[in-house]
This record gives structure tokens, C-alpha cells and sequence, in this order.
């Protein structure tokens, strides 16, 4: 308290202990003065207002010493009003799915080449955590860039530095060396993969069955090496089971040469019917490849099945029964190993998508009755197709889900794996769904983003619900508040 | 005037929460109307939801009625009408009878109103002119006790030095009851006040000592209020907590009359009694008026105001050395967005004006004050200041000014804020004549 002023200091101690006030100067000097003969608390009393009052008039302005760098002109227009009305509502707002409606609002405004107006930067910048704190960074402009430099919480997070990454790599926790190793496989495969490679024999089994798996995204042929340690470990099924994943996925590795070797010997085809005729064991190599005993709830048959036929790309079959996909998986269906040829098959499209393999293989298992064929095996079957087939045909299979023409697999799923935007009929097949039953459309934000234009207006349009969906109401009215959100920014951003 | 200048954003601020505006900008389109239309001070129009609703605004001061039975106000068909007139879709009509009426009704009433106050004003002798002179002077007595004996606790804590103040201690809040029971509501809460200076940061016993000696000078002052000049002893009056009525203001204060722009305009929902605090802006005059206006439970607020817009008004304001709160009497016109230049001062400016205005009304604690331009920044002690072009520079309140920096973004403009002296709370700041309220900084 030593720096304080003669009345604070007074004030503080209290003047029952300190009953010498010190010289004052200033008003308040004049005031005490003036007050002679009063008691000494009510003189400091009235003397530090005086000096409150006299400061407050008399206060001197500040000098202070800082500047901020300028701000570089803006090269993109601002969003239009209506858009910022929008966002100003979405970041202030309590939406469910606020994080993804914000990043598509961003996406559009950055193809539109728009940023945010400055009065909603703040919160944008506060908001935008995660991965949506990069579909932000192209719409902040100049002004957002240079506030966003300036706010401790707000910078961007820096791209990948090599020689910070291989710290990472060297001493990080499990999960910081996992996402290291992702980013790194991203920009330079070679160098993640020589890390792997080199600490093989230093991690424990489930780190190396996970770092392995880290290449799926970008696998390449380089890396058959790699996977081979894993295929050959000793001490580690789940290593040998990832490692066997994905060179499976690698149609010319010497694993995949070696299983289309025996799944020829094992499938049969006589021109009319198929039969599968399996050996009794595998010799020592074969069972390192895969053919082993099977998990416990797997049938031998099944198990062995799936794994030689994963392996195989469809169009080999075709070539080498000459048939048709459509009367080989028909035959196929006459068989006691329908599930487990399926699974293989449909476990094969990661190889190459089919489009022919792809309608047969829907068609027979819709047709299948739940004693061949279990309606969610049915189900996984057919999306795991669905997923690996081009985007155009996804669409038109989503459109056959909707009018009813198919029934694999669900809508909803189909749907959100459906590219946008959609084509218009798409999208007024999904309007009519909409209105017959608003339990199987999948997640509404979804399917409003991808509605074309012409679709937006006929929304916008549409009628009340029937009476019968009265209990989806709040499905409606926010149907409606997104139609009317995208409808604004179809106007505003694509004139 | 064929459509408004009123922009969406401004309608929709009126908004009670932000539903009520999500589901105001929805009804903003053509389709959800039947037979819109404006007058002149009139829009209305009916709205198809669960039933067709009828809806009308009252462009004079933007209230509005609706048939709906929602408790919300404005309503969603309200603010619907506001969005699709901001837009400038409502033709020009004759008003149905089912506006007109309302219309009229509202004139009727305010008339009465106007009525009533002019027998009052008229001096209709007060029930019993004794008994009241007995309750006024009866009251008096009861302060002046009340001020003492805050003046001996105020005595007593410097005795003994802040120094022993218990933490948490309820010293604050028996003292403001006993200020309440003296009935010095207004004194009660400046003691309630108190409480949060105590360890609140780096040079506290200051503050508090500070924030005592002004209380003590107002005690002293009320000991010998019939020397004061009489506006500053309505002053001291208001300050110990004695409350005018609404006639007598009117009777007795200024009368301004000018285009008032509505530059601040915040809520206080902390205490049970819901605060409006606005500040509006002579845009001629330059004259700067504090409206306050109190509403407990869902009651709502008598007047609406949107920052940004201006109106036509005559306001009366409280009897005062230093007139600052005031009511609106009688507006004229419509409301109309303000893009126009509003008179700013300088930071010396500000100093000076302050100061005059204390040796006017010592009891003042601030001044609002639109300031311009000037520039914000953040020094190496994360401090935040506004600087004007000759490097002078005052305080900014509070630690987060992110939003104000951004709207600069290191450009000068002009900022609305309450000066105590030492740091200015910012309000609002006005980029390119168009204004951006800063709710929410004050943490």
C-alpha cells in the first residue's frame, strides 16, 4: 500500500491507527484545510469526494503507445444484407446442427467470392472451432484476417511443420502421434510410411494395428512393403488382420495374386450353376494369408468365403464363367453360401465399382425372404455397394428408393450419400416423401441443401402438412426455416 | 413515401427473442397475406396461421395488435408486416374499419390521458393538502435521520480502515436496508453498490474511498439543501431517491423539440423490475436524452425505440442542473431509419463538457457522450483505448472490445459511450453514418 495517496492510505489503515494525516496537496487539500475543526473522519470523507468529483472534471487525456498494422485493402465484395441477417441469426442461434449449416453458408459464400461484414466477425471467429474454423477462413477478408492475427484465441491453426510433426512423432501421446501420422500420410505418404517402418519392432501390437490402418485413406502400391510386416507378424492377428485389409485393396500385391489364385479353384461354374467346393484345410501359407480358423459366430465356410472373394474384382468373375452378373448371382442364390458369397461380393466393389454386378446383386437380395437373408444384413449389404458405387449412379439409385422401384438400401442413408445438388426430379421425389412420411427422409438440412433452386420455390410453396402428420409439425416449420434460409442464399450468392 | 426506410435487420431487432424473429422473417413474404396495405402512420394486413389473423402497426411509434393469441410482443405476424414493409411490398390503401377504429381508439386514449394530466396540471386541489404537507415534511425528517446515520457508518469504516473489512461481509446490504426503511431508495442503492469494490482488482481501496466521499458530500449536501441552487437540489432529491410524477415533470420541465435518433437502447433483466435504458440524440440539437422505462413481470415497455432510427418528438426532461432523463411526449411522423451526421466531440471536447457539467451537478457520476472520430486500439497491457487524430486518448471500460476493433479495423469512427471520467463504457459505434450497437461488452 505504499504507492496509494495520503486519503487511502489513511482510509485503509483506518485513522484510529494512524491519527496523523500527511500534508495533502491538490483540491482535496484545500477541502481538509477548510473543514479544520471537524472530526478527522468526516475531513478525509468529504475531502476524497471533493477529490473524486475535481478528478473526474479535470481528468487529463492519455497518451498511450500502440498501433495496430494496417489493414490491407479488401479484394472480395461484402456479403449481401440479407445474407448477414442470416448469419447474424445462425451464430447468435441455438440450431442443432448450427456447425454445418454455418460451414455450407460459408462454402457458398466463399464460391461467390463474398466475406463477412466486420460487425459479424467477432462472433463468427468465436464460433468457429474445429474443423469449421477452415471453411471460415476464406470468407473472414482482410479485416477478418488481420483481427484474427490479433485475438489470441482466434489464430488459424498453422499448417503442418515437418520438423514439429516428426517431434510429434518422436515423443507425442498416442493420439497426438496418431494425428500426426494422418497428417502426415496426406502430404507425403513416403515419409509417414518410413516412420511406421521404423519404430515396427518399438510399438506396442494395437498401436502398430492402428498406425497401419492410418494409410487406408491414401494406399497406394508403395506401400505393399509395409503392409507385408504387418501381414507377417507373428505376435499380432489384428496387425495381420489390418495388413491383409488393406492389401486386399491393392489388386496387383502378391496377397491379392495369391487369393484370386485360390477363389478360382474354389468357386465353380459348369455354364448353368454355381457351386462352391472348399478343401477340407489350407496348407501353412494359405492360413497365413487369411484362411485360418474362423472368429467365433462365423461359420468355416463363410469365413474363408469372404475373405478369398473380397479379394477378387467382379468383373474377373464375368470374364472368367462367361455369364452375365445377373444369372450368376441368381445361381448364387440357390446355394447354402448365398450370405457368405454376398459379403465377399459386396466387399469387392472397393476394388471396382460394378454398375452391372451392383443392380444384380440389389435385385437378388430384395428378393431374398428373411430366412436366406436377414433384412439388416440385407441392409449393410447394400450400402456397403451403395458407398463404393460412382456419384451419378447413386443418384439415380436414390431416385428408384424414392419412387419405390427399390427397397436397398434405406432412403435415408441412400440420400445422404447422394452428392448435391440434385436434379430436380430427385428433388421433387424427395418433396413427395416428405409429405407422405417424414420418419424415412434422412436429416432434413441435408436434403434442403442439395433441393435445386426449382425445388426451393416449390417448398417454399407447398401447402400446410395433411392433418395425418399433424405430430410432425415442428418437422414442417423447420422444413420451412431452412427452405426459406437457402432460398435466400440461392438468390443472394447466385445471381 | 412509397416504402420504408427501415432495412429488415432494424424491424426485426424488435423482436422479443430470436424465434420470434426467425419465424417475423418467414412471415415476410407476399404469399402469407391477404389484403396488406399502408397509410399514412398505418400498415396492417390479415396473416393465415392456426386461424387468419389481424394484424396492425402503429407507424408513429411502431406498436402494434394483433388478434393472435401469442404472449410475445411485438408478435410474429407483427414483426411479419415489418419485414414485408421493410421490403416495400405493401401498397397504398384506404385502412380497413377494423384499423381505423384501432386508430382511433389509441388517439381516444392518449387523449384522456392528456385529459387527466391537464386536471392535474390544473391544480385540482389535492385530497387533503394538509395531510400531504405532514407525509412531505414527515418524509424529509425521516432522510435526514437515515443520512446521518450512513454518515456515522461511513465514519465508522474509516475508523476502523478498510483494511479489517471482513470478506463477504453484509455491512453493504444492512446499511442500504436501512437506507430503504429511511426511504432514500436511491441512496440505498449506491450503498448496495459498495459491495463489489472490495477486492475487485488493483487499486480498490481508492475506488471505495472515492465512491464514500461522494456519498458523504451528498449527505452534507442534503443538511443544508435550501442553500443549493433549486435545480441542483432537485438534483440531490433524485439522487437520495425521490421520485417525480409524471405530471410534474411535465409541468415543470424542459420542453425539446427536435428529430430524436435512438442511439442506445439496452435491457436490464437482472432485477425483478425489467429495465429499458435508451439513449436518443437531438439530431439539430445535439441534445442527449436518457428515456427510462421499468416493467415488472411480462409487462411490457410503454415505448419502442430501434437503435439506428430517428423520429419527430417533443421530449420534457426531468428538472435537472444538468437536464439528462426524459420521457417522449407526442411524436409526429414516422419512424424512419437516421444515416444523416450527428454532432460528435473531441476527447478535449469531452473533458471540457464534463467538467462544466460537474460544477453544475457535482453529483453526476457520468455523461454520455458520442465521440468522433476516433480510433480503438489495445496497448502492450491488453488496455483498450479510442485515440483521436492529435494522439490524445481516453480509457475504454471493460476487457473485451474485439467487436468495436473489427468495425474500426483500424479506421477512425464514432462511438457512443457513458464517461465517468475515467473509462467510457462504449454502447454503440457508428461506421459510415450507420450505427452498430455494442451490447453485451459490458462484462
Amino acid at each position: 500500500m505504499s504507492d496509494a495517496d495520503v486519503l487511502t492510505h489513511l482510509a485503509s489503515l483506518g485513522t484510529s491507527r494512524a491519527p496523523q494525516a500527511d500534508p495533502l496537496d491538490g483540491p482535496e487539500a484545500a477541502a481538509f484545510r477548510a473543514l479544520e475543526g471537524q472530526s478527522l473522519e468526516k475531513r478525509l470523507l468529504l475531502a476524497a469526494g471533493v477529490r473524486a468529483i475535481t478528478r473526474a472534471a479535470g481528468q487529463l487525456a492519455a497518451r498511450p503507445e500502440a498501433t495496430e498494422p494496417p489493414v490491407p485493402p479488401e479484394t472480395l465484395e461484402v456479403c449481401p444484407p440479407r445474407v448477414s441477417a442470416l448469419l447474424r441469426e445462425l451464430l447468435g442461434g441455438g440450431d442443432p446442427e448450427r456447425d454445418e449449416l454455418l460451414a455450407e453458408v460459408f462454402k457458398r459464400l466463399a464460391r461467390a467470392r463474398r466475406r463477412l461484414p466486420p460487425e459479424l466477425l467477432v462472433s463468427a471467429l468465436n464460433r468457429s472451432k474445429g474443423p469449421l474454423r477452415a471453411s471460415l477462413e476464406p470468407v473472414l477478408g482482410e479485416r477478418g484476417r488481420w483481427l484474427s492475427r490479433l485475438g489470441p484465441a482466434w489464430r488459424p491453426s498453422t499448417p503442418l511443420e515437418v520438423t514439429e510433426a516428426e517431434r510429434v512423432w518422436a515423443e507425442g501421446t498416442f493420439d497426438a502421434r496418431r494425428t500426426a501420422l494422418e497428417d502426415m500420410r496426406r502430404l507425403d505418404p513416403a515419409r509417414a510410411r518410413q516412420w511406421v517402418m521404423d519404430t515396427w519392432t518399438q510399438e506396442k501390437a494395437e498401436h502398430r494395428a492402428r498406425f497401419l490402418a492410418c494409410f487406408d485413406p491414401t494406399l497406394s502400391p508403395e506401400d505393399e512393403p509395409a503392409l507385408e510386416l504387418g501381414r507377417q507378424d507373428h505376435r499380432a492377428p489384428t496387425v495381420r488382420e489390418v495388413a491383409r485389409h488393406l492389401l486386399a485393396r491393392l489388386p496387383g500385391s502378391a496377397f491379392a495374386l495369391r487369393m484370386r489364385e485360390r477363389a478360382r479353384t474354389v468357386l465353380l461354374w459348369n455354364g448353368t450353376t454355381l457351386s462352391v467346393r472348399l478343401p477340407a484345410a489350407w496348407d501353412a501359407e494359405a492360413e497365413k494369408d487369411g484362411l485360418d480358423k474362423p472368429p467365433s459366430g462365423v461359420g468355416q465356410s463363410e469365413h474363408w468365403l469372404t475373405r478369398l472373394l473380397e479379394c477378387v474384382p467382379l468383373p474377373e468373375w464375368e470374364r472368367v464363367f462367361q455369364a452375365p452378373p445377373q444369372r450368376i448371382a441368381t445361381e448364387a442364390a440357390q446355394t447354402d453360401d448365398f450370405a457368405a458369397l454376398s459379403e465377399g461380393w459386396a466387399h469387392a466393389f472397393r476394388l471396382e465399382p460394378s454398375l452391372a454386378w451392383a443392380s444384380a446383386l440389389l435385385d437378388v437380395w430384395s428378393a431374398q425372404p428373411a430366412h436366406r437373408l436377414t433384412a439388416t444384413r440385407a441392409q449393410s449389404l447394400a450400402l456397403t455397394v451403395f458407398e463404393q458405387l460412382p456419384a451419378s449412379e447413386r443418384t439415380a439409385h436414390s431416385l428408384r428408393l424414392l419412387r419405390g422401384t427399390a427397397t436397398l438400401p434405406w432412403r435415408e442413408q441412400a440420400l445422404a450419400l447422394t452428392p448435391a445438388p440434385w436434379p430436380r426430379e430427385l428433388g421433387m421425389a424427395w418433396l413427395n416423401a416428405l409429405y407422405d412420411n417424414p420418419n424415412t427422409v434422412g436429416p432434413l438440412w441435408r436434403a434442403v441443401r442439395a433441393l435445386p433452386p426449382e425445388c426451393l420455390l416449390a417448398a417454399a410453396n407447398a401447402p400446410p402438412p395433411p392433418l395425418r402428420l399433424s405430430a410432425y409439425r415442428s418437422v414442417f416449420e423447420r422444413f420451412q426455416r431452412l427452405v426459406t434460409l437457402f432460398r435466400i442464399l440461392h438468390e443472394e450468392l447466385n445471381p | 413515401m412509397a416504402s420504408s426506410t427501415l432495412t429488415v435487420e432494424q424491424v426485426l431487432a424488435l423482436a422479443p427473442d430470436a424465434s420470434a424473429a426467425a419465424a417475423g422473417r418467414k412471415l415476410g413474404a407476399a404469399s402469407h397475406w391477404t389484403n396488406p396495405g399502408r397509410a399514412a402512420h398505418a400498415l396492417w394486413g390479415e396473416c393465415r396461421g392456426s386461424a387468419l389473423y389481424q394484424v396492425r402497426v402503429d407507424l408513429g411509434d411502431l406498436s402494434s395488435k394483433c388478434s393472435c393469441p401469442s404472449r410475445k410482443f411485438p408478435c410474429k405476424h407483427a414483426l411479419g408486416l415489418l419485414v414485408l414493409f421493410a421490403g416495400g411490398h405493401l401498397p397504398e390503401a384506404p385502412p380497413p374499419e377494423w384499423v381505423t377504429e384501432w386508430l382511433e381508439r389509441r388517439a381516444a386514449s392518449s387523449e384522456r390521458k392528456e385529459k387527466r394530466k391537464a386536471t392535474l396540471a390544473e391544480g385540482a386541489p389535492p385530497a387533503d393538502p394538509q395531510a400531504q404537507s405532514r407525509r412531505a415534511s414527515d418524509r424529509q425528517e425521516r432522510v435526514s435521520r437515515g443520512l446521518e446515520a450512513m454518515r456515522a457508518w461511513m465514519e465508522d469504516l474509516v475508523r476502523m480502515g478498510f483494511a479489517s473489512l471482513e470478506p463477504n461481509t453484509d455491512t453493504w446490504s444492512t446499511q442500504a436496508a436501512r437506507l430503504v426503511d429511511a426511504q432514500a431508495p436511491g441512496m440505498a442503492s449506491r450503498v448496495r453498490r459498495l459491495a463489489e469494490i472490495p477486492g475487485s482488482g488493483p487499486g480498490w481501496p481508492r475506488r471505495l474511498l472515492d465512491a464514500l466521499g461522494r456519498l458523504a458530500l451528498a449527505a452534507e449536501a442534503w443538511g443544508r439543501r435550501d442553500t443549493l441552487p433549486a435545480p441542483l437540489q432537485e438534483d440531490l432529491r433524485t439522487l437520495v431517491g425521490f421520485s417525480l410524477r409524471e405530471e410534474e415533470v411535465e409541468a415543470r420541465g424542459e420542453q425539446v423539440h427536435d428529430t430524436w435518433t435512438v442511439l442506445s437502447h439496452v435491457q436490464d433483466d437482472e432485477e425483478r423490475v425489467r429495465v429499458q435504458r435508451t439513449y436518443l440524440m437531438g439530431t439539430t440539437t445535439g441534445r442527449i436524452a436518457l428515456v427510462l422505462q421499468f416493467a415488472a413481470g411480462r409487462a411490457t415497455f410503454t415505448d419502442s425505440f430501434l437503435p439506428g432510427s430517428a423520429f419527430d418528438a417533443r421530449c420534457v426532461f426531468w428538472p435537472s442542473a444538468v437536464p439528462r432523463r426524459a420521457k417522449v411526449l407526442e411524436r409526429r411522423g414516422e419512424v424512419h431509419a437516421w444515416t444523416g451526421p450527428l454532432p460528435t466531440l473531441s476527447i478535449e471536447d469531452l473533458g471540457q463538457r464534463f467538467a462544466q457539467e460537474l460544477s453544475q451537478n457535482p453529483f453526476q457520476d457520468s455523461t454520455p457522450v458520442l465521440l468522433g472520430p476516433v480510433t480503438p486500439l489495445r496497448d502492450a497491457h491488453a488496455h483498450w483505448w479510442l485515440r483521436d487524430a492529435t494522439g490524445a486518448a481516453v480509457r475504454l471500460a471493460g476487457e473485451n472490445h474485439w467487436s468495436l476493433l473489427a468495425l474500426s479495423g483500424g479506421q477512425p469512427l464514432e462511438v457512443f459511450g457513458d464517461w465517468d471520467g475515467e473509462r467510457l463504457w462504449p454502447l454503440g459505434a457508428r461506421v459510415g453514418q450507420l450505427l452498430h450497437p455494442l451490447q453485451g461488452v459490458m462484462s
